[in-house]
């Protein structure tokens, strides 16, 4: 039963180490089969996992160490399906880099599994540990263009924050268990009351919060989203992202509902922060990759309102920003690994003229970009609007009117890059390389359902609703 | 195909994508054979599914189908449904058939444009957007296609956009069309706010197990005829109509003439549970209706272009149909729709047989003489003549005269005689625009082509036949073939009462006078334009007055267009400048320089990093120890 339950997780598992090993007795010129042998894995996985969802599958496994419920399941299909877009844009890109071992994509799978376990876990020792298989291995990809000193910056960075993080939560894990004498999350709650676990709870919430990049735990996300491969960025911004997001909702309202009002407060606060600050700052950024890692930030800030705001309706809303957040993120970096080299090529001027010079990676950016900024007929306004309208209905409409200034605000970087790709006028210069047909394949299906959840929100939304068993 | 009307409507869909997508791919007769098959494939389901609609009983005659839902939010439920009951498949075999028809008859006349494939992926666009606006099952994906049909109009209006007044007349069409759009959007908000659904089922049996207030009713119903009005290019919204001759003749007959100016007449008609409840709403349609018949047939009588003339007719031919729907006469006013649309489009395709061969010559005081130049055009637009004059025999006299004969039935004895004035002057208008294209001698510069080509005459002589045999559906005091298919759809709540004539109820009378004032029109007609050369008429400010449409466009343009232009002016320099510029460009600039100071903060070096998560988590904490 409990292998059973785990089989997309083994898939990954067993497909990361064959990757591993092919990759030693493969040529040089074969490496490109291993990845798709990782895209295989991936997509053997999301499908299984897709299957446990639409079942409605609620397993715990292994004496409640894990669940398998909805809620994980929609996570897991995130993280995998956020997963596989990358790995079918990283084919290219690293291929252009010279970069093709099969360690990229080990690393990725090991990533990917790390994400999948922490958002099933229910024991605190269980999280930790997959959240390190998830660290570790992102530490590495941040920093897998070793010919580039900005990606041994980025991975440097990010690693040295991460540890403090992973030092924040450890600690505060074991004031937990110091307080409560168990790990699990259903135990520890009830037993740590009093204000030395609202500081514990304040150190854990603080070591997830980095991973979501919300301020102030924030600030390696601009250098690590700038320098790590584009592909590993859009992984970072949006799987990772997630995976952190679902254990720390997990936390909070399974493991913490008694002390709802004071993490409510915090998060209104680091949600209000984390809006203000990515988007005020992405406004002054000439490089397009820089300008995404604040923007990340700030849709983050969006995200976490429904931690906030704390109603079913709200933490539903944020599943479903996160799901077709997945896809407009994953897009817009990715187009950008299409067009940047080794000498960089990512500024707003290199993207002038981008319209003439490649119409159809134009127009995709431009769909993300203004479904990131929320414009009707894009999944993003709808994510938008249902965050938005849950935090009126909650007692937050502070809240939602802080975010709709400063989408506002937002407009106006977003846009700026619009004017660039279509109303720039460019020198001539050398052609960007073709994009290569699984890069195309995640493109054209990223750019699809960022238009079709924007049509249709009500399946997504409906999926998102049904996910939220662990709260009723 | 009754279960799968969704194909239906699809066809067309996929015709405007393939033409649009693999346009430059396909050559002109493959383009011409898409077009014009889909429309035709989904002309031939129409008919299948009207067949098997009428083996239905007719409790059963409304056929719903839900495709998908489409909102789901709290108690807002809206799905996609399509509706095929007798109404939508009147209109959708008109809309198919006499579509399918103009398609073909296109491929003769715009032959030569440069723009071939894009008026074809417009045309079957229209074709789509007019279906789902007749087969929607609720308010809302009607007003869906009623947009899609005031956009695809839109489109073809100014479909040359090289001639500016093209472009104006399309701007025109679409403002005025706007406005009707709000009306009906507002319509939904009262409907929706009343009766928590938009759904034509629920709504109209809401209406009346819970019935709302009397107002409410009376503002819903007058909100849904602004609509109509726009749409049907009725009085006062109805300027827009004699621009849209700037379209492509096609395009007038299809569009401005056989069905998209008709889909008044159908939101009155499906509405009319709302109308029995609002007696003023109806009235005041019926008045509306009355009054455009008669002022649009008195503009009639002094156009010069024959296009603009066919449009007045038009205009005045629909208030008809709106006057007879407004008062409850459902099947009388879809009976006329149904020979209107036979005999308007072969007008116009007759006109466009005379355009063609004219080089584009569109003054009726150029042409004459054509008889003989254009022997099949002749006999066609003579049928078509013959046949929106209520000459007896012919199809409009049929519709015409259960209309007229109806109202009196009933004591509108006012409407009754604007009615049979209009008749008079229908008869006189349409001869006098007759005699000056084909008889007496040619009076243009430039030299005649020949009869136009066969892909567009066979369209017209079929029409002409139509135009013809159309009206025998309903024999005056022995059948009444479209009450018969059409009573179903008005059986299923209350207000179809009286919305099918009695046949066997003539009222002689009625048809006596009409027949005599059309005759009467036509001997007026020839006498004064039979043989002869152009004449100015013999009062010029009367004949000023009807030319320039009682001044409507000068009206409006002095009362509305100028002063928002002025207004726009003011609003430019003085708002503009000072509050958008001023204030929002100062905080826009005050918000970069936020940013910019934001960005300093970011340093680079790990350590101020490491400094600030440390400050951040010490506040935290220190707000929970110290302050919570």
């Amino acid at each position: 039963m409990n292998l059973a339950a785990l089989l997309p997780a083994e898939i990954l598992a067993g497909t990361a180490l064959a990757v591993l090993l092919a990759d030693l007795f493969l040529p040089h010129r074969d490496k490109a089969y291993l990845g798709l042998l990782s895209a295989a894995g991936l997509a053997a996985a999301l499908g299984g996992t897709a299957r446990q969802l639409a079942a409605g599958l609620h397993a715990s496994l292994w004496g409640g160490i894990f669940l398998l419920d909805p809620f994980a399941l929609f996570f897991q299909t995130i993280v995998l399906g956020a997963a596989l877009l990358v790995l079918g844009v990283s084919l290219p890109y690293l291929e252009r880099w010279g970069r093709d071992d099969g360690e990229f994509y080990a690393l990725l799978l090991m990533a990917v599994l790390g994400a999948m376990m922490m958002v099933a876990s229910r024991n605190f020792l269980e999280i930790y540990v997959a959240m390190e298989l998830l660290s570790v291995s992102s530490y590495a990809l941040a920093g897998f263009l070793r010919p580039d000193p900005r990606s041994g910056e980025a991975a440097l960075k990010y690693y040295l924050q991460g540890v403090l993080a992973s030092a924040a939560l450890l600690y505060g894990i074991s004031l937990l268990y110091g307080l409560s004498g168990s790990l699990d999350l259903s135990v520890v709650g009830a037993r740590s009351a009093g204000s030395l676990g609202v500081v514990a709870l304040v150190l854990v919430a603080g070591g997830f919060a980095l991973k979501i990049a919300a301020v102030p735990f924030h600030m390696w996300a601009p250098d690590t989203y700038q320098g790590a491969p584009a592909p590993v960025a859009a992984f970072l911004s949006t799987a990772s992202k997630a995976a952190a997001f679902a254990v720390l909702a997990r936390v909070l309202l399974t493991a913490f509902p008694a002390a709802q009002g004071p993490w409510q407060e915090l998060f209104a606060v680091v949600a209000a922060a984390s809006m203000a600050l990515g988007n005020l700052a992405a406004l002054g950024q000439r490089n397009v990759r820089r300008m995404l890692a604040y923007s990340s930030i700030a849709q983050g800030g969006y995200v976490l309102i429904a931690l906030a705001v704390a109603t079913p309706t709200a933490v539903a809303a944020s599943l479903f920003y996160l799901a077709v957040y997945v896809f407009m993120n994953v897009g817009a970096f990715s187009v950008l690994s299409f067009l940047a080299g080794p000498t960089g090529g990512e500024e707003l001027a290199d993207l002038d003229g981008l319209a003439e010079r490649r119409p159809a990676l134009a127009l995709a950016l431009a769909v993300f970009l203004i479904s990131l900024a929320g414009m009707p007929l894009t999944a993003g306004l709808m994510g938008k609007l249902y965050l938005f309208y849950a935090a009126v209905q909650g007692g937050y409409a502070w809240l939602a009117l802080w975010g709709v200034v400063f989408t506002v605000v937002s407009y106006f970087y977003y846009f700026r890059v619009l004017r660039h790709l279509f109303w720039g006028t460019a020198p001539p210069r050398p052609a960007a390389p073709a994009a290569s047909v699984p890069a195309g394949l995640a493109l054209g299906a990223a750019t699809l359902a960022t238009v079709l959840f924007g049509v249709f929100p009500q399946p997504l939304l409906q999926l998102a609703l049904h996910s939220l068993g662990m709260l009723r | 195909m009754l279960q799968h009307s969704w194909v239906i409507l699809l066809l067309p869909l996929v015709g405007t994508a393939v033409i649009s997508i693999l346009g430059r791919y396909l050559s002109k007769l493959a383009t011409s054979l898409v077009a014009c098959g889909v429309v035709g494939l989904a002309f031939l389901g129409t008919v299948a599914a009207a067949v098997q609609l009428e083996g239905l009983p007719p409790r059963l005659q409304a056929v719903q189908e839900v495709l998908f839902r489409w909102i789901v939010s709290g108690p807002l439920h809206i799905s996609f449904g399509l509706l095929v009951d007798p109404i939508s498949l009147l209109f959708m075999l008109v809309i198919t058939g006499v579509g399918f028809l103009i398609h073909v008859y296109s491929v003769g006349y715009m032959g030569e444009d440069k723009n071939f494939r894009l008026y074809f992926a417009y045309l079957n666009l229209f074709i789509f957007t007019m279906l789902l606006l007749v087969m929607a099952n609720n308010f809302l994906w009607l007003l869906v296609g009623w947009g899609g049909v005031g956009l695809a109009s839109y489109l073809l209006i100014g479909f040359w956009y090289e001639r500016p007044s093209a472009v104006a007349a399309a701007i025109k069409a679409f403002v005025m069309n706007v406005i009707g759009d709000v009306g009906i959007f507002l319509a939904i908000f009262l409907i929706y706010l009343s009766f928590h659904s938009v759904s034509y089922n629920r709504v109209f049996h809401l209406a009346y197990t819970h019935p709302a207030a009397a107002g409410v009713m009376t503002a819903i119903t007058l909100l849904l005829l602004l609509g109509a009005v726009a749409k049907s290019a009725q009085l006062p919204l109805h300027t827009w109509l004699f621009d849209a001759m700037e379209g492509p003749t096609p395009v007038s007959a299809l569009i401005h003439a056989a069905t998209m100016v008709t889909a008044g007449v159908y939101l009155v008609a499906r509405c009319y549970p709302l109308y029995h409840l609002s007696p003023t709403g109806a009235t005041a349609v019926a008045v509306v209706g009355g009054a455009s018949a008669l002022l649009a047939a008195t503009i009639g009588t002094a156009q010069t272009d024959i296009k603009r003339a066919l449009a007045a007719s038009t205009m005045s031919q629909i208030g008809y149909m709106i006057m007879a729907v407004g008062l409850g006469m459902y099947a009388a006013g879809l009976f006329h729709f149904l020979t209107h649309a036979f005999f308007k489009a072969l007008l116009f395709m007759a006109a466009g047989n005379i355009i063609h061969a004219l080089g584009g010559e569109q003054d009726l005081r150029k042409m004459g003489g054509l008889a003989k130049r254009l022997p099949v055009t002749y006999w066609s637009f003579l049928a078509g003549t013959l046949a929106i004059s209520g000459i007896p025999g012919f199809s409009g006299f049929f519709s015409k005269d259960e209309l007229l004969g109806q109202t009196l039935n009933r004591g509108h004895v006012v409407l009754w005689a604007v009615g049979v004035a209009a008749a008079f002057l229908t008869a006189f208008y349409m001869f006098r625009m007759f005699f000056l294209a084909f008889s007496g001698s040619y009076r243009g510069e430039v030299h005649p082509h020949g009869e136009a080509p066969r892909v567009m005459l066979v369209p017209t002589v079929i029409l002409a036949v139509l135009a013809v045999v159309g009206g025998y559906l309903v024999l005056p005091g022995v059948w009444d073939l479209i009450g018969n298919f059409l009573a179903p759809a008005f059986s299923h709540w209350h207000g179809g009462a009286g919305a099918v004539g009695n046949p066997h109820h003539v009222n002689w009378l009625s048809m006596g006078i009409s027949v005599l004032l059309a005759l009467a029109g036509f001997g007026v007609a020839y006498q004064v334009y039979h043989r002869r050369a152009w004449q100015p008429a013999p009062w010029p400010f009367l004949s000023q007055l009807l030319y320039r449409k009682y001044y409507f466009d000068e009206l409006y343009d002095a009362v509305f267009v100028r002063p928002a232009v002025r207004l726009g002016a003011v609003f430019g320099a003085v708002a503009d400048r000072l509050v958008i510029d001023g204030g929002v460009m100062g905080l826009a600039r005050g918000v970069r320089t936020l940013g910019n100071g934001l960005v300093f903060l970011q340093s680079g070096y790990v350590r101020r990093y490491a400094l600030t998560i440390a400050l951040g988590a010490a506040a935290i904490l220190a707000y929970y120890v110290f302050w919570a």
